[in-house]
């Protein structure tokens, strides 16, 4: 419908991951690149997505959650979870987009439960919130704008000393954080 | 179209969504989010079709897809429901991505799906 870019109609996806690139990026996240046979696009105007394979999802994965410091007694999950068992494609982007969101996720379940008790680890925790996120490749190129202004408002409201818009977020958009020592 | 965040927009965001499929019939899952901001249904007006039916569910923050999947053997508009229990009213902020999968076919015509999502 006028938005697809680069694709013909009837062409079959292969799903045959080529090589990774790591990308760099210095904000305090990653932009894991792929090369694969097949393209896919959806979604928000013209961007292209590729398909990956589930290793090709979880080397993403991997590689960002390497790059993502997380609060003190909490751990990253072995493996990216996924919707269903046997052969499935994902997009790119999918293992990066859980890293990312699983950090943010872990970083407003910090301050929740570090405000009013330990004050240098819920600092910690808003300045990761306020300076990192917003930066980070979920929020710039992954989430929509409801979703990144939602989030501005949840800040505005914590550096406040309102609790209410993170307690939203963590209490709507649920995860289950793994405890251990890195 | 809203002045606080957090709180429910004035009307519900309504944008066009499209992608691709396997013909294999194997899911995708895309890595797009979406913020539901008006309290209520999340719909779907299919108007491009694949060349065989359409399934589209709703995927969690934790990877996990938290509404059936719906079914499209031609053009139409649904709205998802929650594997919970069933209801079609979904919380407001809460994040979505979409997973997808076409039936399996040898032949290879079409496998692009496009329409209107209302949420």
């Amino acid at each position: 419908m006028g938005n697809r870019a680069g694709l013909a109609r009837g062409v079959p996806v292969l799903i045959t991951v080529l090589a990774l690139v790591v990308v760099v990026t210095g904000t305090g996240c990653a932009a894991a690149g792929t090369s694969v046979a097949g393209t896919a696009e959806q979604g928000q105007g013209t961007t292209q997505e590729r398909f990956l394979d589930e290793s090709g999802m979880q080397a993403e994965y991997r590689i960002e959650a390497g790059r993502l410091d997380l609060p003190p007694g909490v751990v990253f999950p072995e493996a990216a979870p996924v919707s269903a068992s046997g052969p499935q494609s994902f997009g790119e982007g999918v293992g990066l987009v859980f890293a990312q969101q699983y950090w943010i996720f872990a970083w407003e379940r910090e301050w929740l439960d570090q405000r009013g008790k330990d004050p240098t680890r819920e600092n910690a925790a808003l300045r990761v919130l306020k300076s990192e996120v917003p930066k980070c490749e979920f929020m710039t190129k992954y989430l929509d704008e409801a979703g990144r202004q939602y989030f501005d408002g949840y800040v505005r409201r914590a550096q406040l000393g309102d609790p209410s818009g993170f307690q939203q977020d963590v209490t709507v958009n649920p995860m289950s954080l793994e405890k251990g020592d890195r | 179209m809203f002045a606080t965040a957090g709180t429910a927009f004035a009307t519900p965001s309504v944008e066009y969504v499209s992608g691709s499929l396997n013909f294999e019939g194997t899911l995708v899952q895309y890595p797009t989010y979406r913020t539901h901001t008006y309290p209520g249904i999340v719909s779907m007006s299919i108007d491009d079709m694949v060349q065989t039916y359409l399934r589209l569910g709703l995927r969690d923050t934790a990877n996990v897809q938290f509404t059936n999947s719906e079914q499209w053997d031609t053009y139409g508009t649904k709205h998802f429901h929650l594997s919970s229990n069933g209801s079609d009213q979904i919380a407001q902020g809460k994040r979505f991505a979409f997973n997808g999968r076409m039936g399996a076919t040898s032949i290879h015509l079409n496998n692009f799906w496009g329409g209107t999502l209302t949420y």
